[in-house]
């Protein structure tokens, strides 16, 4: 029987960073990155895509605890440098990834020397890097320990994980147990079955298989028998799932909304992703996920239920921006704040409910120690720069006012002090007000033209097919134009001073601006 | 947003030193003994057998803060001739448009193996200069001409 071979060491690399994955987080996509790659290239107004496969998602998942363990048991001294860099890393910025505890699953042989030494205790991280940096690497997986699915079903055991799906809080699930207990897709109340963590189930569909894993798990010496038993439970769930057809069909009613966390209807493998989700009731609080922010520009009162809170994550679920209600902690000190979405909201409230003080705490995707007592504030829509933006250049998509906005961050984080986008953000709507006078005016902003490589560029490429490639720099220029003042010499027969609204060029003007410049740039 | 793009490049460095595919050559820059890991000079040998063969062709990798998120700009010298090769000599690519096809994982290496790929199979969907777009479709004959007299201004250095 041939035996699978185990990742190496250049597949633990991650593809945004290249170099070895520090706190794992698995997309949705089944793709793996550093939490802190991942974090980065994540779109602050929009919807992301995966760096690797460029699949859509909304949430940024949680550090995956058994990639984690595996890579600190399988490679002790190279992943404590890499954990000691990204610590050094946050130290500076001041934001912290989680770190998942308890450090003993790193080595359960060492659980009661490591208790005893209080190791197990946060702001001890120097211990654990020096810890695990004197261990000696582990050849094989701890397959109960790690790699473990716990299906929060009443009649399957724990079990070792097969074809494992990584949900967003970061643990992994068989792909056949997730697709007999949990829903996917807007309206899921499914939480998440490790029987700790009880975070909603996220995603328009069922996470794909996380390769890295199934590879690690294949070239383990249990393989076979892994494969074997989940193919049992396969089977037997397929039984189920046709008895509860049968069920079901005879009783034909009262089908929405009666859904419970501990028995979701056995579905049908084929039945995830695709299916629009029955209706179920959302949780208290919950706004509908995944619908696209419609945001009416026309209608310039923000609406509650469609508003982006831009560069705010909800710290459960880990949706990043939070589209519709945010609740903002007011007890969390630390500084990336704690915020949750609509949908978590009453769910963690219930928890603290459920659990009590001291076992209802929960972490928050940066870290952030979130305990039942602190109050939670809904945060009211304000329009901010970018809310700004968009009102005032309905014709500019989100990706190119993004763009421009990030420039603005961008120079803000090589010159100055204090939080960038704070900054850029003020800056931006300083910049809005001053130079709306300038920019109608023509004249002032004539002499000092703007600084933009862009605009220099369109400048020198002419010919006849231009305009078919140059549509994104033109549009960027346009921005750049009505942002900051136009260099172009244009007779300026708008109103003088004062506060007048914004006016755009028509398009056949900005084509003979753009003409006059060519020509001007042309003859010097 | 920014903070990897140093760490990312500084990895490409050493990817790119371990694994150089034959003939092309790609390092930051130095200015006064400082190096300068945002701005890469590279150099594309023309693939064998094609109209490209024999130049070795001067290219500059522009990296922002931003990179890996976004792509890095690429350009050959200004007047570069190639239908995709904007007249400043930026090079048009959509693995290189971060609305297209880019993707952080793509890298260093197989950026430049796609704009080798690029010399020798222009995209005619996406002109980028007009010059030779025009003699691409028109007259082919003397876009090969003119192909052959550039690969011998970029000789082997
Ligand atoms: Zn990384
Ligand atoms: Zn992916
Ligand atoms: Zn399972
Ligand atoms: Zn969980
Ligand atoms: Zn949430
Ligand atoms: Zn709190």
């Amino acid at each position: 029987m041939s035996q699978a071979s185990a990742p190496s060491i250049d597949d633990w690399r991650c593809p945004v960073c290249l170099e070895m994955l520090c706190k794992p987080v698995v997309g949705a996509c089944g793709h793996v990155f550093c939490f802190w790659c991942e974090h980065k290239s994540m779109d602050v107004f929009d919807k992301s895509s995966c760096p690797t496969c460029r699949m859509p998602f909304s949430n940024l998942p949680a550090v995956c605890e058994a990639l984690h363990f595996h890579l600190g048991r399988t490679y002790p001294k190279e992943y404590a440098r890499r954990l000691r860099e990204c610590h050094e890393e946050e130290k500076k910025t001041g934001n912290f990834s989680p770190n998942p505890t308890p450090v003993f699953l790193f080595d359960f042989s060492k659980v009661n020397e490591l208790l005893s030494r209080g190791l197990q205790n946060r702001g001890s991280e120097k211990r654990l890097f020096d810890f695990l940096e004197a261990q000696e690497p582990m050849t094989e997986p701890d397959m109960n320990g790690i790699f473990e699915c716990t299906p929060g079903m009443e009649d399957v055991e724990t079990h070792v994980l097969w074809e494992p799906v990584v949900l967003n809080c970061g643990h992994a699930v068989c792909k056949s147990c997730a697709s007999s207990t949990l829903t996917f897709g807007p309206g899921s109340t499914s939480l998440c079955p490790c029987g700790d963590c009880r975070m909603r189930v996220v995603g328009d569909k069922m996470p794909a298989v996380c390769k890295l894993m199934q590879r690690v798990i294949e070239a383990s010496p249990i393989a076979e028998r892994v494969r074997r038993e989940a193919a049992l439970r396969e089977e037997a769930a397929w039984v189920n799932a046709e008895t509860e057809l049968a069920e079901e069909e005879e009783e034909e009613e009262d089908h929405d909304g009666e859904e419970e966390e501990d028995h979701d209807g056995e579905e049908e493998e084929d039945h995830d992703g695709e299916e629009e989700g029955e209706e179920a009731n959302p949780l208290p609080g919950a706004v509908p996920e995944g619908g696209e922010a419609d945001v009416d520009v026309d209608d310039l009162r923000p609406n509650p239920e469609t508003f982006v809170h831009v560069a705010v994550g909800c710290d459960a679920c880990g949706v990043y921006p939070i589209k519709g209600r945010r609740f903002k902690c007011i007890d969390c000190p630390e500084r990336m704040g704690f915020d949750l979405c609509g949908a978590c909201h009453g769910l963690v409230e219930a928890r603290f409910v459920e659990r009590g003080p001291r076992l209802g705490a929960i972490e928050g995707r940066f870290n952030q120690q979130h305990r039942p007592g602190h109050r939670m504030r809904e945060v009211h829509p304000v329009p901010n720069f970018f809310h700004i933006l968009q009102q005032r250049h309905p014709d500019l998509n989100p990706r190119q006012i993004m763009n421009f906005i990030e420039e603005q961050i961008l120079a803000q984080q090589e010159g100055g002090d204090g939080d960038p986008i704070t900054n850029a953000a003020d800056n931006i709507v300083a910049e809005i007000l001053d130079n709306l006078e300038p920019n109608v005016d023509g004249a002032v902003a004539a002499e000092e033209g703007t600084a933009g490589g862009n605009i220099m560029e369109a400048g020198l490429e002419g010919g006849p097919v231009e305009d078919v490639v140059r549509a994104d720099a033109e549009a960027e220029e346009l921005l750049t134009r009505q942002l900051f003042g136009d260099e172009d010499e244009e007779e300026e027969e708008e109103e003088e001073e004062g506060d007048v609204e914004v006016e755009y060029l028509s398009e056949e003007d900005e084509e003979l601006a753009a003409d006059a410049r060519r020509r001007g740039l042309d003859a010097s | 947003m920014s903070g990897i793009a140093r760490g990312r490049l500084a990895e490409e460095r050493k990817v790119w030193r371990k694994d150089r595919p034959h003939g092309f050559v790609a390092r930051p820059e130095t200015v006064d003994g400082a190096v300068n890991l945002l701005r890469w000079e590279c150099s594309i040998p023309g693939r064998k057998d094609t109209l490209w063969a024999g130049g070795f062709y001067p290219l500059t990798m522009e990296f922002s803060e931003d990179y890996p998120s976004k792509p890095p700009k690429c350009k050959f010298p200004q007047g570069f001739f190639h239908p995709n090769i904007y007249p400043s000599g930026t090079v048009c690519l959509s693995i290189l448009n971060e609305d297209e096809g880019w993707r952080p994982s793509i890298t260093v290496k197989q950026i430049l193996m796609g704009i080798q790929d690029l010399l020798d199979s222009p995209n005619p969907a996406s002109p980028a200069q007009s010059e030779a777009y025009m003699l691409f479709t028109n007259d082919r004959a003397d876009y090969d001409r003119k192909v052959k007299e550039q690969s011998l201004r970029y000789p082997a250095l």
